[in-house]
């Protein structure tokens, strides 16, 4: 049987920090280290972080659904919320163009997501939002 | 995360150990605001001691270019781990802060 990894996070920032602790242990179990690694624990940080502070009115309450699966050579993840409807693939790119004295502050969050992922894909079903990604190990 | 404060000459070197994330880098923006305000102009942010940064980590480094810059300043950055190295340049920051292998070539390269 593949190793699963289920979890449900609280819509607070603190909660980041038990989401970071259990897929390392989980990424341990699967042998999966280095740089694929922090590419798995970037693309969830920067999602979850993104539901938390914007798909809900207030932080707190309610919650995000993170589903991690040790594929034969990949590593598939889903997130799943309840919150307003957001598709972060349509996000625009930041602009790496602009001065850097004039560059803006922040929005890199979801270009390091689909720079690192191998495949990246959003569904609306049932009032969640559905974030599937996957990272090949090999 | 902590951050250990010392000066090198006039150059002044955040050597910080730990994680850069969303619950932490308000205590880098807050020592960084608070050196700069006060006179730094040549800042050394040595990251040695980090295994992780996302995009609010490279936030502060960019805000923290931007406030040095204003003043004439200089903002240099040290050993970073490889694994990390990759999303300096997937976010073009690689261009904008020089990165060194170490404190001696980093200290070094501040203009006289």
């Amino acid at each position: 049987m593949s190793e699963q990894l289920s979890l449900r996070i609280g819509n607070s920032l603190p909660e980041l920090d038990r989401l970071h602790s259990e897929v390392e242990c989980f990424l341990a179990r699967c042998g999966v280290g280095g740089r694929t690694a922090y590419h798995i624990q970037l693309a969830l940080d920067e999602l979850v972080t993104n539901v938390i502070c914007y798909a809900f009115d207030v932080q707190g309450g309610h919650s995000v659904e993170v589903l991690l699966e040790r594929g034969p050579d990949t590593v598939d993840m889903t997130i799943r919320d309840a919150g307003k409807p957001f598709n972060p693939l349509l996000a625009p790119a930041p602009d790496l163009d602009a001065s850097p004295e004039a560059r803006r502050v922040g929005g890199l969050g979801i270009h390091f997501v689909r720079t690192t992922m191998d495949r990246l894909s959003y569904e609306r079903k049932d009032g969640m939002n559905i974030l599937h990604l996957s990272k090949k190990t090999t | 995360m902590h951050i250990d404060v010392t000066t090198a000459g006039p150059v002044t070197v955040l050597k910080i150990d730990g994680r850069l994330d969303s619950n932490t880098s308000k205590e880098l923006e807050d020592t960084v605001m608070g050196l700069v305000t006060s006179g730094t102009t040549r800042l050394l942010m040595d990251f040695g001691g980090v295994d992780y940064i996302n995009s609010s980590g490279l936030r502060v480094l960019l805000m923290a270019f931007q406030h040095l810059k204003k003043g004439g300043g200089a903002l240099h950055l040290c050993d970073i781990k490889d694994y990390m190295r990759e999303v300096f340049e997937i976010s073009g920051y690689n261009e904008i802060f020089p990165i060194f292998a170490g404190q001696p070539e980093a200290l070094a390269a501040f203009p006289g």
